[in-house]
């Protein structure tokens, strides 16, 4: 399938994030859309409904199914969190919607938050952004002297806030709940669920979490109406998807593609395989935390069910292309040392399994491994998988096991007999 | 009430009960370590995983979060549940010394009850293993081995939460992490020594205990904490039988025994630590007479004449008792009987202005030091004519009209200061009965040495009103004897008209006069353990 920019429409202006400039290619329209018609919230979730739009940070919850479970007459406030964390090893999309197409961005805050019935958004950005934070913040206050944000926005009474909240580079406040405690102020150890966000979030409000190509896919939403948004995808996936194609492609880079566009479409045809003529040896199709694939497994379509019935997952869609010259034993020692290093310590598996696979694999690609390292680890890895609070433990244990089974062999070729 | 099945055994427990509250009903222990019932729920330690299967589905959960609901069904012992224990088991041991030799938790020990009763795989272990600070102060009474952590976080918890300010937290991230106190804070709050009870393993320890004792050598019996009106229930730990370090120290330490009513799983520092004082080279050991060493006999046949002698003159208007309320109900009853009922002295005292006003808060510390004040009060303690205070039992000595003073464990000597010798002087005799060594036990008529809470049995009333017993642990020291076995024989000497052989049987009069103290039954234990809770978490 052909590229389908929506998201990423504007990417190629350097002028976008100035607010005149993205006004004059329609930035903010269906936010002023939204006020002048004073479109019912419920039609706006409704319409976020049909459009199938799913969450795009990783784990593909329908978004508008989300809003809904946020209480509509809950005393408290009720809080946005844009989940602007992205530390995904592979992933870069989130940084160049916030550096690229800001005022998209915060027209699809706009809009959630009074489709929600929100006053206080919060963008939780990754500590190393510096450069998206300073853009994003521009913006913040362009459009804030445009009355696009701000107080009693265009006269309708409505009120938005967005506050954007820098982390300090811990991996696992990606994950929505550590992202709150990480946003109060505390640790940013991930919370027991239930309760959920959209009942107990933020401050003990009810939240709603959404990653920023999700919410800088809801403007496209109302301009396009929800049906034909949906048309784009597949059947449970709608719209499109930015992939990020990285490692030894020979065209790097960011591609809008239609939801269900196969793996193998975008590694050969839009990233231009792999680069100076070498052989694919792997494809780590969603960011570090999904499991390899072999270069005979690539004719998947990238959509959330069919990934996971691939044995894989969408995640990110971050592709990780790695070409013939590639260790696989060392790709999985960096990988597992990532993760050994990011377990936020809380619970008891991950936080020992993570470091155990992780020195196990130090161990095995430094040439001192035995067989018999190959089997621990093929027997810890489901120990931490589903045993944890939330989902970091399964992030490693699932590549761990396809790393290891799919390369056997070479992970034998490093051990002395 | 919901109703669920654990293990394919029916309960019913109250709304909100957790499935390891449930289970334990049903005497079933679902392993855990993060989750305590005084605590809120962490679910962290990942261990007391169970499978639940709910409106047809199946799926394996924490038991620590979960509440009972109707239709549950619960297992805890699926091949699949094994399976997971058995593996965070692993996980929580990959990193441990395993340093049991030498380990005060040994015998007490969640890893190695659990091991036992859940793992026995044999070791994997392919790596080293890490290295955390081995041997650190964390406050004044407790100490840290960070490596024997399994960070389960119910100490961070504990002074969070019940105590309300983070001396301890959990630092760092991934297997690096490691307990430590809060920058700059020390884990100096009064309750500090109940991050040992709570701590599984041997993490945290009392610094007290460190190195004293295996805990299988230790006895225990069931007592009533003395140092406040608060009536904390309390378990001596002590042991006879090994004496080759502790230089005849038989009292090892004192632990909280859970009462809902009264201290919950908790008790003071203060309490916890003050046990030095019954081992203590400073106790009174035998009977005096003018600050010479005596024995039983002589003592008290000198007791009875200096009391006899002053019957005539001054009369009993002359008379005096002051007692301090640290004394059993019994003895109370017993001093009744002899020095209000019996020889009839004017004037009993108890109302000791405090020494020491302790800083009360409002989770277990009182203001008053001495632990039976209510039942001073309760037994109606005082002369038939009127109710003296001691100080103005101590202003008519001093103006001369008192002359025979009987004192009970009272500090007079920190009451008065140098005064204290003009007192004395202003007396004919004075009788001192007391549990530790004084300038004013050396300088009285007689003095007689009397045994601790801890070396006997009797009751307190705390300051609520709820009468508790407590167990006697060890014999009394050198000759002491307990109060009522002391005004028991003095009574007989001074033809008073009842006689007890033990306690109970002092009690069960007390009792008899006494009704709303019948709600004890001797011989069952109480401070009793109710409802679903147990003390080992």
């Amino acid at each position: 399938m052909p590229e389908l920019k929506l998201v990423s429409k504007n990417f190629e202006y350097d002028d976008q994030p100035d607010i005149k400039s993205a006004m004059s290619r329609g930035a903010y329209q269906q936010w002023k859309r939204v006020l002048s018609e004073k479109i019912p919230p419920e039609d706006i979730i409704e319409e976020v409904k049909t459009a199938k739009l799913r969450g795009q940070g990783g784990a593909g919850f329908p978004a508008g199914v989300k809003w809904g479970f946020v209480p509509k007459d809950s005393p408290k406030p009720k809080y946005l969190c844009v989940n602007a964390d992205e530390g995904e090893p592979g992933t870069f999309k989130d940084r160049a919607l916030l550096e690229k197409d800001p005022h998209q961005l915060l027209e699809g805050i706009a809009i959630t938050c009074y489709a929600v019935g929100i006053h206080t958004a919060f963008i939780y950005m990754r500590g190393e952004f510096y450069e998206p934070q300073r853009i994003v913040q521009d913006a913040i206050d362009q459009a804030k002297k445009e009355g696009l944000l701000g107080e009693n926005i265009s006269g309708s009474g409505f009120n938005l806030e967005v506050i954007i909240h820098m982390g300090a580079g811990a991996y696992i406040c990606g994950e929505e709940t550590a992202l709150l405690n990480s946003l109060e102020g505390g640790k940013g150890w991930p919370r027991l669920k239930p309760p959920f966000p959209a009942l107990v979030g933020a401050f003990n409000c009810p939240t709603v979490i959404n990653n920023v190509e999700t919410i800088s896919g809801v403007p496209h939403i109302l301009r396009m109406g929800g049906e034909e948004f949906a048309k784009i995808g597949t059947e449970k996936d709608g719209g499109t998807k930015l992939f990020g194609v990285s490692g030894h492609a020979a065209k790097p880079g960011l591609y809008e593609l239609p939801m269900g566009t196969s793996l193998k479409e975008l590694i050969y045809d839009h990233a231009g395989g792999v680069r100076d003529g070498k052989g694919l040896k792997a494809v780590i199709p969603g960011g570090s935390s999904t499991p390899i694939l072999k270069p005979d497994e690539l004719d998947i379509p990238l959509e959330f069910e069919a990934m996971m019935d691939a044995g894989t997952m969408l995640g990110s869609g971050a592709a990780v292309v790695l070409d013939e010259t590639v260790s696989i034993p060392q790709v999985f020692m960096v990988m597992s040392r990532f993760y050994a290093h990011e377990s936020c310590g809380q619970c008891t598996p991950c936080r020992e399994g993570c470091t155990w696979v992780y020195k196990t694999a130090k161990k095995i690609a430094e040439g001192n491994g035995q067989p018999s390292d190959l089997d621990l680890i093929l027997d810890i890895a489901p120990m931490f998988n589903g045993t944890t609070v939330c989902p970091l433990g399964a992030a490693l244990a699932a590549p761990a096991v396809a790393m290891v089974e799919k390369f056997r062999d070479e992970f034998l070729k490093l051990m002395k007999n | 009430m919901p109703e669920i099945i654990i293990n394919d055994q029916q309960i019913e427990v109250p709304e909100g009960t957790n499935l390891i509250l449930a289970a334990r009903k049903l005497g079933i222990d679902i392993p855990h370590f993060c989750y305590h019932p005084g605590l809120s729920v962490a679910g962290s330690c990942r261990m007391c995983q169970v499978e639940i299967e709910q409106n047809g589905r199946k799926r394996i959960d924490l038991a620590c979060t979960n509440p009972a609901q109707d239709g549950m069904t619960v297992k805890t012992d699926s091949p699949e549940v094994k399976g997971i224990v058995k593996a965070v088991l692993e996980f929580l041991l990959l990193n441990h010394p395993t340093d049991c030799p030498i380990c005060d938790d040994a015998g007490e020990c969640k890893l190695q009850d659990y091991y036992m009763l859940h793992g026995l795989y044999d070791n994997r272990l392919n790596v080293d293993k890490w290295h955390k600070p081995k041997v650190h102060r964390a406050g004044p009474n407790v100490m840290l081995d960070a490596e024997r952590c399994v960070l389960c976080g119910r100490c961070v918890r504990f002074c969070d939460e019940i105590w309300g300010e983070k001396q301890l937290g959990i630092f760092g991230h991934g297997s690096d992490e490691v307990l430590m106190n809060y920058p700059g804070k020390d884990l100096d709050n009064p309750y500090s020594g109940n991050v040992v009870d709570l701590c599984p393993v041997g993490a945290l320890l009392d610094r007290d205990f460190h190195f004293q004792r295996r805990s299988w050598y230790l006895k225990s019996v069931k007592s009533i904490c003395p140092s406040c009106s608060r009536g904390c229930n309390t378990y001596i730990h002590f042991d006879t039988d090994h004496d080759y370090k502790s230089a005849g120290k038989r009292i090892m330490r004192l632990k909280p025994r859970y009462n809902v009513d009264v201290n919950r799983w908790w008790i003071c520092d203060r309490g916890r630590y003050g046990y030095s004082s019954i081992d203590n080279p400073n106790r009174a050991l035998t009977p005096l007479i003018a600050g010479g060493e005596t024995g039983w006999e002589q003592a008290l046949t000198k007791s009875e004449t200096l009391i006899r002698s002053s019957l005539k003159k001054p009369g009993p208007d002359g008379l005096a008792l002051l007692m301090a309320p640290n004394a059993t109900n019994e003895d109370v009853y017993l001093a009744l009987r002899l020095f209000r009922d019996t020889v009839k002295f004017a004037n009993l005292g108890y109302d000791i202005p405090s020494m020491e006003k302790l800083a009360a808060d409002n989770i277990l510390l009182t203001d008053d030091p001495y632990p039976n004040r209510r039942g001073f009060k309760d037994l109606g303690f005082g002369s038939i004519s009127n109710t003296s205070e001691a100080a103005e039992i101590i202003e008519a000595i001093f103006a001369g009209q008192i002359k025979g003073l009987v004192v009970c464990g009272t500090n007079l000597e920190g009451m008065l200061g140098n005064q204290i010798d003009n007192l004395i002087a202003k007396l004919d005799w004075l009788i001192v009965l007391d549990t530790h060594k004084s300038s004013l036990m050396d300088k009285a008529s007689v003095a007689l040495p009397l045994a601790l809470p801890a070396e006997r049995e009797g009751t307190f009333t705390n300051v609520k009103g709820l009468v508790q017993k407590f167990e006697k642990a060890v014999e009394p020291t050198g000759q002491s004897l307990p109060l009522w076995e002391v005004l028991q024989r003095l009574g007989k000497r001074l033809n008073a008209k009842w006689s007890f052989e033990e306690t109970h049987t002092v009690f069960k009069s007390l009792a008899e006069d006494k009704p709303e103290y019948d709600t004890l039954n001797w011989l069952a234990t109480f401070g009793v353990n109710k409802g679903l809770y147990l003390d080992s978490w």
